[in-house]
């Protein structure tokens, strides 16, 4: 689960809008800006916003997702699961890395493993059901399990399990990722300048034929959102994320530009410290979830662009879409708020200073306020936010996290399960019930049985309030109608390959 | 403020008095309207409309509303509360630490002056805003930590000045008259030299509030400031920044506000240097 790597610099935009003609070639890039800086190559290395959409472009992964969303061959051109659901084999295609060199099985057993054991793996949890990665012959891998899984096939095309080189890395170390990685993906490194752009061109050696249907791109960092909208609408841009919410309506109706708010797996939500008073107490948490008119606070965060949240799982598959989720009801939360331990004590609500999430704060505090809850707001920078977060110095604050799959499993160990590792997001919301359902799911193979299960974790964590749901938040990219089948899919992963660019 | 008395004044006036007088005006009035905001405006500065989010300056609201349906005009008059005192009260707690240091390294002069003035250079050799900065970074964000940076970043100017001072009256006659009648040095430093250093010291402060009240409101918009959602310039125009293009007026009216108190403090200061014969 991953978060904004918020841009602090300020210099990438002026630089951005410095070099924004690289040498003319005969078919000229596709220019991407985003906020999100490419702050390493190494897919093990980090879980950030930005980092997540350059590993897809640079590493293949052994299973893909095809346009609709289902699991796909990727460098696998074929899986077998065992009868008792522990043992995975795969057959691997002929593929090569961008160096000429064959994709072996020792090389998929070596980058999977890394990213389980290495210190420096930011993000292990998907690959925690794997008890051993065994090559077996040079296309053959057999991966055994600790108990049958059934998200494991979804997690192998997790964002930190692209297959890298086994020989370059050992060969090189840290240096296999900063200077000409070796790469599976649909693109090699072109030039890579930190802070400022990573240049994508074509991967020679690319397993998939014809593709990419283009002559490379370059990931730019504009950290300013104003400066990023009118990039796009000076042409300066052929696609960019993150169009602040007040622009979306401008960049919709203008001609030559599409915004479709493509769908994601974003959930806007407001942790509640549950490890001290007084959102120990649930009647406390219920309480403040009743206060908070999540409708209106979706409405004027994103301008009615974004779904309220109805339940603490953002729109992965087995989302309880039909649930009815936690009403806006000052009464009741008054009512509740007397029956409770809380005595009007001032909270302090952390806001982190990037983006507008000192808005939703305020908004927050202002909806509390009208029913009696108390809080003041301590506006902090995000690294002193995943300080106090983790340490559980906080009352409340208002965030947002995504889930890099579709399977719900690792959703609900991140935030919802209180035994695993984040302790529901840091929150200490803990019902051994709802543990022992993630585990039931999770090696449960039936979906009907699955999504029977995930409903009731839904229903148990909403009414109890391990958080409180706000809105389900949808990825404002834009485009520009100079390019043709580029999309995001709520993975973060940008359909880069399939892209054409128009005629001249 | 009615008309001021300027037309009808036959004699001359002396060279910087327009200046002082016009500029004590503009900050006076903005003193008032701090003071007297709720009379102007009756509405809560924090009071949120979500159903009139980003409305254009109408009859309804003057400045418009802003992001979260607040009213500008509200907001601008209750944030000059915190603006106007971080102007006039954070000069303060560097011209009292500025102005002892460089009294009292003045006087004395030999190793304690050697010391202080090289503790001085060390100040200096850092740019104002990033120390600024990297104080209330340390210290957490909020007015009193803003003094507390003030203090210990912007004294080194007053020191110098007063130094400087010091070093020119210290060899007056009166002072050696006094030192001959043999009272204490800090009478002497308090009651003959301390007075005589104060036109420069008040000239230079009203110079330096304009800086610290743009220093201010920058934190403010760095979120460094007074937190949410207490109302503050530059914290208003941090906010509106992301809607600049579509509606200007949540950050064209705080920051037309900053300009005209700043403009204030300029014209008292120049004034003043021109009065005191500068």
């Amino acid at each position: 689960m991953h978060w904004h790597g918020n841009a602090a610099a300020g210099i990438a935009m002026a630089l951005s809008l410095l070099a924004a003609l690289p040498a003319a070639s005969a078919e000229a890039p596709i220019r991407i800006g985003s906020p999100y800086a490419t702050s390493t190559l190494d897919p093990m290395r980090s879980a950030a916003a930005g980092n997540i959409e350059t590993f897809g472009q640079l590493y293949s992964r052994l299973l893909r997702r095809g346009a609709d969303g289902a699991l796909e061959p990727g460098l696998a051109v074929s899986w077998d699961i065992s009868a008792d659901g522990t043992v995975v084999t795969l057959k691997l295609r002929d593929a090569n890395f961008s160096d000429g060199s064959p994709i072996s099985a020792a090389d998929v057993a070596f980058s999977l493993l890394r990213v389980r054991d290495d210190a420096e793996s930011a993000y292990a949890a998907p690959l925690q059901q794997l008890k051993e990665a065994r090559a077996e012959g040079d296309k053959t891998v057999v991966l055994t399990l600790k108990h049958p899984f059934a998200p494991f096939l979804g997690n192998l095309e997790v964002f930190n399990a692209g297959i890298v080189s086994k020989a370059d890395v050992e060969k090189r170390g840290k240096d296999a990722f900063t200077k000409d990685p070796v790469t599976s993906g649909p693109y090699m490194v072109g030039e890579w300048r930190p802070n400022d752009r990573l240049i994508l061109k074509p991967n020679p050696n690319y397993w998939r034929v014809g593709y990419p249907k283009n002559a490379g791109a370059e990931l730019i960092e504009v950290p300013d959102a104003n400066t990023r909208v009118s990039m796009m609408l000076s042409g300066e841009l052929d696609a960019a994320r993150d169009i602040p919410w007040s622009r979306v309506s401008e960049i919709q109706a203008r001609e030559g530009l599409t915004l479709p708010l493509e769908p994601s797996t974003v959930i806007y939500m407001t942790l509640l410290n549950e490890m001290k008073p007084p959102f120990d107490d649930i009647k406390v948490r219920q309480a403040a979830a009743h206060a908070l008119d999540a409708p209106a606070i979706a409405k004027a965060m994103t301008l009615g662009h974004a779904k309220r949240a109805t339940t603490t799982l953002p729109a992965v598959d087995y989302h309880a879409a039909d649930y009815p989720g936690i009403d806006y009801d000052p009464a009741k939360a008054k009512a509740l708020l007397a029956e409770s331990n809380y005595k009007g004590e001032e909270l302090v609500i952390l806001a982190s200073s990037s983006g507008d999430n000192d808005k939703l704060s305020v908004l927050i505090q202002a909806q509390w306020t009208a029913v009696g809850i108390k809080s003041k707001i301590e506006k902090v920078d995000r690294g002193v936010w995943w300080e106090r977060i983790p340490a559980g110095d906080y009352h409340a604050s208002a965030s947002w996290w995504y889930n890099e799959t579709l399977d719900p499993d690792l959703a609900v160990r991140w935030a919802l399960c209180g035994s695993c590792g984040s302790k529901s997001f840091y929150t200490g919301y803990n019902n051994k019930h709802v543990d022992e359902m993630t585990e039931a799911a999770a090696r449960e193979l039936d979906k009907a049985k699955r999504a029977e299960l995930y409903r009731e974790i839904q229903a148990t964590t909403t009414t109890e309030v391990s958080q409180i749901p706000l809105f389900y938040a949808p990825y404002a990219n834009a485009y520009s109608d100079r390019i043709k089948g580029l999309g995001m899919n709520p993975m973060l992963q940008w359909s880069l390959e399939e892209t054409t660019v128009a005629g001249e | 403020m009615m008309s001021l008395p300027l037309a009808s004044t036959r004699r001359q006036l002396e060279p910087g008095t327009f200046e002082i007088i016009a500029g004590t005006a503009i900050i006076l009035a903005w003193v008032i309207l701090a003071l007297a905001a709720p009379l102007f405006s009756g509405a809560d500065p924090n009071s949120i409309d979500l159903s009139g989010l980003l409305q254009p300056p109408s009859a309804d609201h003057f400045f418009g509303t802003d992001h979260l349906g607040r009213d500008v005009f509200t907001r601008v008059l209750h944030a000059a509360r915190i603006d106007v005192w971080m102007g006039i009260a954070g000069v303060m707690p560097p011209l009292l630490v500025g102005a002892t240091i460089g009294l009292v390294s003045g006087y004395a002069g030999g190793a304690t002056d050697a010391v202080m003035m090289r503790l001085v250079d060390i100040t200096v050799a850092f740019p104002f805003f990033v120390l600024v900065i990297a104080i209330v970074g340390i210290l957490g964000p909020g007015l009193f930590n803003y003094f507390v940076a003030l203090a210990l970043v912007g004294w080194v100017s007053y020191a110098r000045l007063v130094r400087a001072e010091v070093l020119v009256l210290k060899n007056k006659e009166f002072v050696a008259a006094a030192q001959a009648l043999g009272y204490p040095p800090s009478i002497i430093m308090a009651r003959h030299v301390l007075p005589n250093t104060l036109s420069s010291l008040l000239v230079y402060a009203t110079t330096d509030a304009v800086l610290v009240l743009l220093a201010g409101a920058s934190l403010g918009f760095l979120g460094l400031g007074v937190q949410p959602p207490t109302p503050e310039w530059g914290a208003m125009i941090a906010d509106g920044q992301p809607y600049v293009v579509d509606a200007w007026w949540i950050c064209f009216f705080p920051g037309l506000a900053a300009m005209s108190l700043g403009f204030g403090f300029i014209l008292t200061s120049d004034g003043l240097s021109r009065v005191l014969g500068r």
